[in-house]
């Protein structure tokens, strides 16, 4: 059964059983007041009659009070019976609930009012005790028809039974109009998340004519989800497509030169080049392949596989003593300045990355014979390590974006896959600490990593 | 025949040269769109081979700016991106035709004759005038039959004479198709090559002659 089926199902119950309630209750009260009325009339005539009565001595007679109307319609009947029930006088001819009446009537020793149904008549009584001298000699009884109640309680009841369901069903119309245009935009959105498809991630849910209700709501919610999942897929695919184009170059490189290698017969020298070139691209793929897993690793997010205290001047020194190889090719100084006691929290020996990638790219930029600066340091509760070199520095405008996956700053030389920093970004915030660029006093780059101190040792 | 190669990735870009002089081209290099803008207005080149992506834009940019200069220099256009739209997009902004990589040398050097000889009034893949033959796909020249031994330079010479048979062909465009931009004035130079494959060629009998003052041209037949 659709929503908007049992939204009407409902929503007509429940108006059927309010408007039934409601409906019953007034019957009720319509009939009660009716009835008072009637007892009020009944009371101010006995007492009229009674009057008459006391007034007049001994001999019970109803001294020709009373109507001479029939008590059929809309008139009464008023009987005087004595202390043992014997009708002893009376306006008219009794009805035919007369002996009921009696039995009422001599039953009575105070004044009281009752319904009575004998046969086809429908009575009202009113029984009021006759008092002589502290005597009960008889009793009065008014008697009025209840069928001109009765019959406006039927009709009513029939006003009532007519208009009762015309209103459910009016009711029901409007109920069922209201939940079809209340959930039309379900149904819309649905279409939409129907065509939405893999391949254009750019399309959205919402419609142009959006109301701010709870389906606006639901759809703007819904595409800010599709709007966070496109962007991750598209940034997985530019990954993919940076990543392949950083692995096809070195491929290209490899096969452009082993085929022109065999093109003709060479000398052992000219193959033993070719051979050179070709272990060298092997190993820049190999690099590259490295730190794409590293990478993926890294998105993939688990947890440490362990987490070890290491002290920063160990990390540190042989991260140096690994860069200095080449910086020793290059002319280059390495001057490290390290606090001693800095113990950091190293998750599966990461930090070691971080610092010699960081080193690898300022020997890579730092001009020839120019110096490399390493410090270790407290620093605002945190370890801080800053690498500068003397390089050409980076830009302003180009210091957020050198961290992100296969950037490289243009103007050099594309000799890294650019993911160096990339992946010392990751690692560093993985390990809860920060990294950024700052330009190095007198011209160059130096990246500054902030990591929570562990502990310290004195 | 010169040639025009743009490619930012300095490792492939000297593979792809050195194979290129090998087979008797001259080679420039540029690695961005800016250079190979620049060299392209300078020089008169027979093919340019032009990476996509360079680290200041799209090579595609390239080849449609040659376009719209009006130069009509065959490109090869080499790319990593091998979908149907990209290497669609890529012939339609002007490129002639389209290798993906990573590529065999074999094949770019193939592709290359091809868009080479498209450009030449002579279009045949093996080019001749009487009794001198040239395969510029096997990299031989014969003369009557038999092999003659040409350096590069020599070969690119002849090649070019050859392509331009019966046509007067001036110094300036010897040097202009058959040296790349690292040589300064070359007339003398030139002149010396011309010397030495008209003694290869046939002596007094070979079919290139000398257009005093204005350069040189190979007999038709």
């Amino acid at each position: 059964m659709s929503i908007r089926l049992r939204l009407t199902a409902w929503y007509v119950l429940t108006l059927a059983i309010a408007l039934g309630a409601v409906a019953f209750a007034l019957v009720i009260v319509f009939r009660a007041a009716m009835e008072r009325q009637l007892d009020d009339e009944l009371a101010a005539r006995a007492a009229q009659v009674a009057s008459t009565l006391q007034s007049e001595g001994s001999a019970l007679s109803l001294q020709g009070q009373g109507g001479e109307d029939s008590l059929v319609v809309g008139g009464e009947f008023v009987g005087l019976y004595d202390s043992s029930g014997n009708l002893v006088d009376s306006s008219a001819a009794p009805p035919l609930a007369s002996a009921a009446i009696a039995a009422f009537a001599a039953g009575s020793s105070a004044t009281r009012s009752e319904s009575l149904t004998s046969g086809t008549e429908h009575l009202r009584i009113r029984a009021v005790p006759i008092v002589d001298r502290g005597q009960r000699v008889g009793t009065l009884a008014i008697v009025r028809s209840l069928t001109p109640i009765d019959t406006a309680e039927r009709q009513l009841l029939g006003i009532l039974a007519l208009a009762v369901p015309i209103a459910v069903a009016i009711a029901a119309a409007g109920g069922y109009l209201l939940a079809y245009r209340a959930l039309r935009p379900v149904e819309q959105l649905r279409r939409a998340a129907e065509d939405y498809s893999a391949n254009d991630l750019t399309r959205r849910l919402a419609p142009q004519d959006l109301r701010n209700d709870e389906l606006g709501r639901l759809a703007r919610t819904l595409d800010a989800m599709l709007d966070r999942v496109a962007g991750a897929v598209e940034q997985r695919q530019r990954f993919t497509g940076d990543a392949s184009h950083e692995l096809r170059t070195p491929i290209a490189t490899i096969l452009a030169d082993a085929s022109l290698s065999l093109e003709r017969p060479r000398s052992a020298e000219d193959y033993h080049a070719t051979i050179a070139r070709i272990a060298s691209e092997t190993a820049r793929m190999a690099r590259i392949v490295e730190g794409l897993l590293v990478l993926a690793r890294a998105d993939a997010r688990s947890a440490p596989a362990h987490t070890e205290e290491v002290d920063l001047a160990t990390l540190l020194e042989a991260s140096v003593r690994r860069a200095e190889a080449s910086a020793i090719e290059r002319g280059l100084r390495i001057a490290s300045r390290i606090q001693r006691g800095l113990i950091v929290a190293d998750q599966d020996g990461g930090l070691e990355r971080v610092f010699d990638n960081l080193l690898d790219n300022a020997v890579r930029y730092a001009p020839d014979g120019s110096a490399i600066e390493i410090v270790g340091e407290a620093h605002d509760g945190m370890t801080r390590v800053s690498v500068s070199d003397h390089g050409p520095g980076i830009p302003p405008d180009e210091r957020s974006r050198v961290f992100e996956r296969f950037h490289r700053t243009p103007g050099t030389s594309g000799n890294g896959a650019g993911l160096g920093l990339a992946i010392a970004r990751e690692i560093v915030d993985a390990h809860n600490g920060e990294i950024e660029v700052l330009a190095t006093a007198g011209g160059g780059a130096t990246f500054v990593v902030d990591l929570p101190t562990s502990r310290r040792r004195p | 025949m010169r040639l025009l190669l743009v490619e930012d990735e300095a490792r492939l870009a000297e593979v792809v040269r050195r194979g290129l002089v090998e087979h008797s081209y001259a080679v420039d290099l540029a690695g961005t769109t800016a250079e190979a803008l620049d060299l392209a207005a300078v020089n008169e080149y027979d093919a340019i081979i032009l990476d996509r992506r360079l680290p200041d834009g799209d090579g595609a940019q390239v080849a449609a700016e040659l376009r719209r200069n009006g130069t009509l220099t065959p490109v090869l256009m080499l790319t990593a991106r091998d979908t149907v739209e990209d290497r669609v997009e890529g012939l339609d902004l002007g490129a002639d035709d389209y290798l993906v990589k990573p590529f065999a040398f074999p094949e770019l050097a193939a592709r290359v004759r091809a868009l080479v000889r498209r450009q030449m009034p002579e279009r045949q893949p093996i080019l001749s005038s009487g009794k001198v033959t040239l395969d510029p796909a096997s990299h031989t020249a014969t003369y009557a039959d038999a092999p003659i031994k040409l350096a590069p330079r020599e070969f690119a010479i002849l090649e070019y004479l050859l392509r331009r048979k019966g046509d007067v062909v001036t110094r300036g465009a010897i040097e202009e198709h058959c040296w790349d931009g690292d040589y300064d004035s070359l007339s003398n130079v030139i002149d010396v090559y011309v010397g030495r494959l008209r003694q290869l060629t046939g002596g007094r009998r070979s079919p290139i002659e000398t257009v005093r003052g204005v350069g040189y041209r190979l007999r038709n037949g």
